[in-house]
């Protein structure tokens, strides 16, 4: 028996190695094939993207606009645009509009504009428009339709002189507010600040509101603090930021159930992360569950492992610019200049910016964020006319109505 | 003759007044409770107070629209025969109706103000936010008053006028909804909603911010 197995084992051991040797001789001409396919197709795709590649270089070269051919400049303040002859009037009437609007919101800042503007007139698939731009963003304007009228064509001007000059602002302060808030705020960003400031459930951010100036420094992370846990969250804070924690995660858990993992679906992570995310998550959710419990000391450590995840200020970049944008306009016409020159920490520019120390300006934006007009929770006189009338109409229209049935 | 008209309305309008009332007492002081514990779960305050606000609107068009049917369901009941013997002109008589009925509204609102009040006098407000008593119970009487005033030149009218109406509404409704369907792109009726609902539409004042506390 052990004979025969073994007499069988080789017979097996043969016919596999001529199966073997059949597959790798059978497959060997065909990746050679393959190989020989995938050649040919990568050099039709090379040849293809080269044809593109040159038709989107002249398209570019019909689009970009020469500026040595607007031979017509058309001054207005500080600003230098550049334009064809035949749209020379329309270029000055925009230019005086987008000069004084720069002026009232960056004042001198209008100087670092000085010659990029141009205003042309373009064909763009086979469509003659208008084009209002800037040299300096690309090259590439806005495309305007040939009607556009002289606000038009100043509003595109200050949308891209805004950008340009939001580009100029560097260093730390542009990491802390995102970007320059140029253009003035209406009513509806004000209140949008304060709707979050006000319904944040964070401590500190309720003392500014309560009229702490220091507090609303720390809040907007102007100012060093010592302990992020208890300067900027109570115990009212830690608890509710454990049942939301809670109550996400049992979302969270619930949602990925039939994964091989609770809290890291295949689709989120891939293996190697998974066993470390699913470690944090049960660790977070263990701490949290204990904090609603009531452990005090566990509400401690799941805002420790939250600080550790971000230790920025509490408050948000909206309300970073929005403090940029009091300090603009408490700095009056010269302010953007200011801005641009000036050095230092993000207080210190702030400071420098709106040319008052930095609690004045803290001080200004806390009044400005909690007295800007309410949104439109009061009903209106347009409304409350309007209605009256209607309701009074629907009246007459009833006692017009027949006796005779 | 107006106080006689009043008193046989009341009779028939004081079970609905009365719940008209309680109900009007009870959304402040409900939005308020709920939007309390939302905020002790972690949850946004002013989203809970938000939610309640269709409520307000709902109650006030409900209100009208009660008030106003219960208004003219006596003639409507007696074939409108009490109204022909009457020594008045027709007029008069309908104005007495509509009159007597919009008093009956007086009841609900000043309850909301009531509530709204204590809600606004609570220390539980978040520091920053307002509470608008005075605006929202505005606000509710003239939504209360628009709809009552519709309803009852609605229901004034002939059963032939009111069918038209409705049918007109139903009409305008489904072919909103076909044209959603079949994606056809016309902007008739996102026209014709807005020049209902925004303002000097008739139904404005059921649109905007019906919050009681707001930031």
């Amino acid at each position: 028996m052990p004979e025969a197995a073994r007499a069988f084992r080789g017979g097996q051991g043969g016919r596999w190695r001529v199966v073997v040797a059949l597959g790798v001789a059978l497959c060997f001409p065909r990746r050679a094939a393959v190989a020989q396919e995938q050649a040919a197709y990568a050099h039709r795709v090379d040849s293809l993207r080269a044809a593109t590649d040159s038709v989107k270089a002249a398209l570019a070269r019909l689009n970009t606009p020469t500026l040595r051919s607007l031979v017509d400049t058309v001054r207005a303040g500080e600003l230098v645009v550049a334009t064809e002859p035949s749209l020379h009037a329309l270029a000055a009437a925009a230019a005086h509009i987008a000069s004084d609007s720069l002026a009232a919101l960056v004042g001198g800042g209008t100087r670092r504009l000085a010659g990029t503007l141009f205003l042309r007139s373009a064909i763009r698939n086979g469509v003659s428009e208008l084009e209002a731009g800037s040299a300096a963003s690309s090259g590439r304007g806005t495309d305007l339709p040939l009607t556009a009228d002289r606000f038009t064509v100043a509003r595109a001007w200050i949308e891209t002189a805004t950008i340009l000059l939001d580009g100029t602002i560097t260093g730390d302060l542009r990491t802390w507010s995102g970007f320059v808030p140029i253009a003035r705020w209406d009513d509806s960003k004000w209140t949008s600040i304060r709707y979050g400031m006000v319904t944040a459930p964070i401590f500190i951010v309720r003392q500014c509101i309560a009229g702490n100036i220091a507090a609303c420094e720390q809040a907007l992370g102007l100012t060093p603090t010592t302990d992020p846990l208890t300067q900027w969250y109570d115990e009212a804070d830690r608890l509710q930021y454990a049942r939301m924690t809670v109550r996400q995660l049992q979302v969270f858990a619930a949602a990925s159930r039939n994964s091989a993992s609770a809290f890291c679906p295949s689709s989120a992570c891939d293996s190697s992360s998974r066993g470390t995310r699913d470690f944090a998550l049960r660790t977070k959710l263990a701490y949290a569950t204990r904090c609603v419990g009531g452990a005090a000391t566990a509400c401690d450590t799941l805002f420790r492992l939250r600080l550790n995840e971000s230790s920025d200020a509490p408050l948000w970049q909206d309300v970073h610019q929005s403090l940029l944008r009091e300090a603009l306009t408490l700095g009056g016409p010269d302010a953007f200049d200011r801005l641009a020159n000036s050095r230092g920490t993000v207080a210190e520019r702030i400071a420098a910016t709106a040319g008052v120390p930095l609690d004045s300006v803290v001080r200004a934006w806390r009044r400005t964020v909690l007295t800007t007009a309410n949104g439109p929770t009061s009903v209106d006189t347009g409304t409350v006319v309007s209605s009256l009338v209607w309701a009074l109409a629907c009246g007459t229209l009833a006692l017009r109505s027949s006796r005779w049935r | 003759m107006f106080r006689a008209i009043t008193r046989t309305q009341w009779k028939s309008s004081r079970g609905l007044v009365l719940l008209a009332t309680i109900l009007a007492f009870a959304i402040p002081i409900a939005s308020f409770r709920t939007a309390t514990d939302v905020r002790a779960q972690g949850g946004l305050f002013l989203g809970a107070i938000a939610s309640w606000s269709v409520a307000y609107s709902v109650a006030a068009a409900g209100i009208g629209l009660s008030l106003a049917m219960i208004a003219w369901s006596p003639d409507h009941r007696g074939r409108h025969v009490y109204a022909l013997t009457l020594p008045v002109a027709r007029w008069r008589y309908v104005l007495m109706r509509l009159g007597a009925g919009a008093l009956f509204i007086a009841a609900p609102v000043a309850a909301l103000l009531v509530s709204a009040e204590v809600v606004a006098h609570s220390s539980s407000i978040p520091i920053g936010l307002q509470a608008f008593p005075i605006a929202l119970t505005i606000r509710f009487t003239i939504a209360a008053l628009v709809a009552y005033a519709l309803f009852f030149a609605i229901t004034a009218a002939t059963a032939r006028t009111a069918g038209i109406i409705i049918t007109i509404i139903a009409v305008f409704c489904a072919a909103t909804y076909l044209a959603a369907a079949a994606d056809v792109h016309t902007t008739f009726f996102e026209r014709t909603i807005e020049w209902i609902f925004a303002t000097p539409g008739l139904l404005s004042v059921f649109t905007g911010r019906w919050m009681l506390i707001d930031a």
